[in-house]
């Protein structure tokens, strides 16, 4: 099981401090949300821990290794085999149909222990889409596409899974679905860290992190 | 990743198409025109080379049906003739150094003979021969029996084998080298013998008639220069001689290359405009092929590709539009080539010698490295820059829904 530490975060844009003196710890079966208004930098926080965007102050450190030490190659198998991503604007490949969006990680991952595609109908199955595999991004409602990006994240398997708003627009049932198998991860010994504003979604984390002036806490 | 590969080519059908097809085009008209170019540049050459005199003197009858490059090239070939004892008082002019004759019997038609691909009949005088013997690996100036022939490049048949001709059987001794010009589809016997078959053959017989027996008759006579001997001086004595006409060969060579080298600098000059301009726009298109995906890659980074899987993954996909466009061109190029050399075979008396294999295969490898070098050029830079960029900023642009 992984272990997160983040230390003394911040990130500036040309000069302009979005976030700053960001300090935690996540142990697995932690799940942490972060709660704070639209545009706060939230996504910019979760970009940051997922190793997708580099801080201007601090570090992440991924199971002792400090993210800032690391080159190209150890990076990528962090995100590879450490990181799971929900995207808040789900990312999907257009070209792709939806099982073939959530094997895509596979595609980097070399030779897995389980059949890619199973593995992708056992998700998207499970999280309502059994009779949407073969569809394309385009024929696919906004909430459908996120559970579509849900189960991309987890088709390696991920101890760790960052989520950027995941229940955004969607229905209560699908709403529901969806936390229920992100908790799910945290339940077995991963950690989930996600982004919202949906307070009753806050209350079913194990911390929740408040945005105060430009940095968050947890209370 | 060679499933998103394939994917990646099937879902930009069109792209894929029209880059292939634009790749394919450019290989074809370089790979042909290279190929013929190199072609006719040696015929050119080994003619030059290991043509062997400076002068011919042919009859003042054929010049004045042929042209000096036709009949530099491709000998007298028609059936006129003028006496031994002219070709002897050529051979005494002041200022020729050696000389020697040839006896040009007849076209031959698929029934004087059991051998595929001989147009003419030659007799040739071996003992003083030159210009014959650069193209054998034997030495010629002991002469030939009577039953005895050698083939030109392109004449079926091997050394060893029997040939029936004009209803005599000899034996080949000797297939020569290619030499670009009819040389190649021509028998040689040695003169006397083909003189005798002339006069054995009696649709001729009005030749002899006019001319006088062939064993008097020689088709014409090809002759060095003596030391410091001035060429126009002794082009001029022997041209005073009654019924012949005298050219220098180095002049017609020159004239003939300068000839080819001007239109191969038009149809290069051509090319050249055509081939720029679709390798800025193979260049623009590998370039976007990238940079407009940089939303996906960086997606694809995001979930764990590194820097050198995307390399490949990209790469991947420009070698397979590369490697199709190379070979289709190159096979179309190779069939646009034997067209064009048809045409210029039969349209020019030029010689040509196919490039050898090895040739040919440079030339292929060479624009293969071109059009690689150009791809991996054009895909280096946005390459590199989505690399640079971390993915969530990448990530915010493009066709990602």
């Amino acid at each position: 099981m992984s272990k997160l530490k983040v230390e003394d975060l911040g990130k500036s844009y040309d000069g302009n401090v979005i976030l700053e003196n960001i300090s935690f710890a996540a142990e697995p079966g932690d799940s942490i949300a972060f709660v704070s208004p639209s545009g706060s930098g939230k996504s910019t926080l979760l970009s940051m821990l997922g190793l997708l965007l580099s801080s201007t102050t601090g570090t992440v450190v991924v199971d002792g290794q400090d993210s800032d030490a690391l080159g190209d190659k150890e990076l990528s198998r962090l995100r590879r085999e450490t990181f799971g991503f929900v995207f808040q604007h789900t990312q999907l490949v257009g070209s792709l149909r939806a099982v073939e969006n959530v094997m895509a990680p596979a595609n980097f991952a070399g030779k897995l222990p389980f059949d890619a595609r199973e593995r992708a109908e056992q998700l998207l199955g499970g999280l309502g889409l059994a009779d949407r595999l073969m569809h394309y991004p385009y024929q696919l409602s906004i909430g459908q596409k996120r559970r579509v990006s849900v189960a991309r994240a987890l088709l390696l398997d991920p101890p760790i899974v960052i989520a950027d708003e995941p229940t955004n627009d969607l229905d209560a049932d699908s709403s529901s679905s969806v936390a229920d198998t992100l908790f799910e991860r945290a339940a077995n010994g991963g950690i989930l860290l996600f982004a919202t504003h949906d307070r009753e979604l806050a209350s079913r984390a194990s911390r929740v992190m408040h945005l105060e002036g430009k940095t968050f806490v947890e209370r | 990743m060679r499933r998103l590969l394939a994917h990646s080519l099937k879902m930009r059908k069109v792209l894929t198409a029209s880059v292939v097809l634009a790749v394919a085009v450019s290989v074809m008209a370089l790979f042909a025109l290279g190929l013929t170019y190199g072609g006719v540049q040696q015929g050119v050459r080994a003619s030059a080379e290991r043509g062997g005199a400076q002068i011919m003197v042919v009859p003042r009858d054929a010049a004045a049906d042929v042209s000096d490059t036709a009949l530099l090239f491709t000998g007298a070939p028609a059936p006129v003739y003028f006496p031994v004892s002219t070709a002897e008082a050529i051979g005494e002019v002041e200022g020729v150094g050696r000389a020697t004759t040839q006896f040009f019997s007849q076209t031959l038609n698929e029934s004087c003979c059991s051998t595929a691909g001989a147009t003419r009949l030659i007799g040739v005088d071996f003992a003083r021969d030159w210009t014959v013997q650069p193209f054998s690996g034997r030495d010629l100036s002991v002469g030939l029996a009577d039953d005895e022939v050698i083939l030109g490049a392109d004449v079926g048949g091997d050394v060893g084998d029997r040939l029936s001709l004009l209803g005599r059987t000899f034996t080949i001794v000797e297939k020569l080298e290619p030499s670009g010009a009819d040389l190649d589809d021509s028998l040689l016997l040695a003169i006397d013998t083909a003189r005798s078959l002339s006069e054995e053959n009696l649709g001729l017989s009005y030749l002899w008639d006019k001319y006088g027996a062939p064993g008097d008759l020689v088709s014409c006579v090809l002759a060095d220069l003596d030391g410091t001997a001035d060429a126009s001086v002794v082009l001029n004595r022997i041209n005073a001689l009654d019924g012949v006409y005298a050219f220098q060969r180095p002049e017609v060579v020159e004239a003939s290359q300068k000839q080819l080298e001007t239109v191969f600098l038009i149809l290069l000059g051509a090319g050249v405009l055509m081939l720029a301009s679709t390798l800025v726009q193979l260049f623009a298109r590998f370039y976007s092929c990238v940079w407009e995906r940089k939303s996906e890659l960086a997606l694809y980074r995001a979930m764990g590709a590194s820097k050198g899987q995307l390399r490949a993954l990209i790469g991947g996909e420009v070698a397979a539009i590369v490697g199709a466009g190379l070979v289709s061109g190159l096979a179309c190029g190779a069939g646009l080539y034997v067209v064009l050399m048809d045409l210029l075979q039969d349209g020019s008396a030029f010689p040509f010698i196919s490039p050898d294999p090895g040739e040919t295969g440079a030339l292929a490898a060479v624009l293969a490295a071109a059009f690689a070098l150009l791809a991996l050029a054009a895909i280096a830079a946005p390459l590199a820059q989505i690399g640079r960029l971390d993915p969530s900023l990448a990530m915010q642009q493009g066709d990602i829904d």
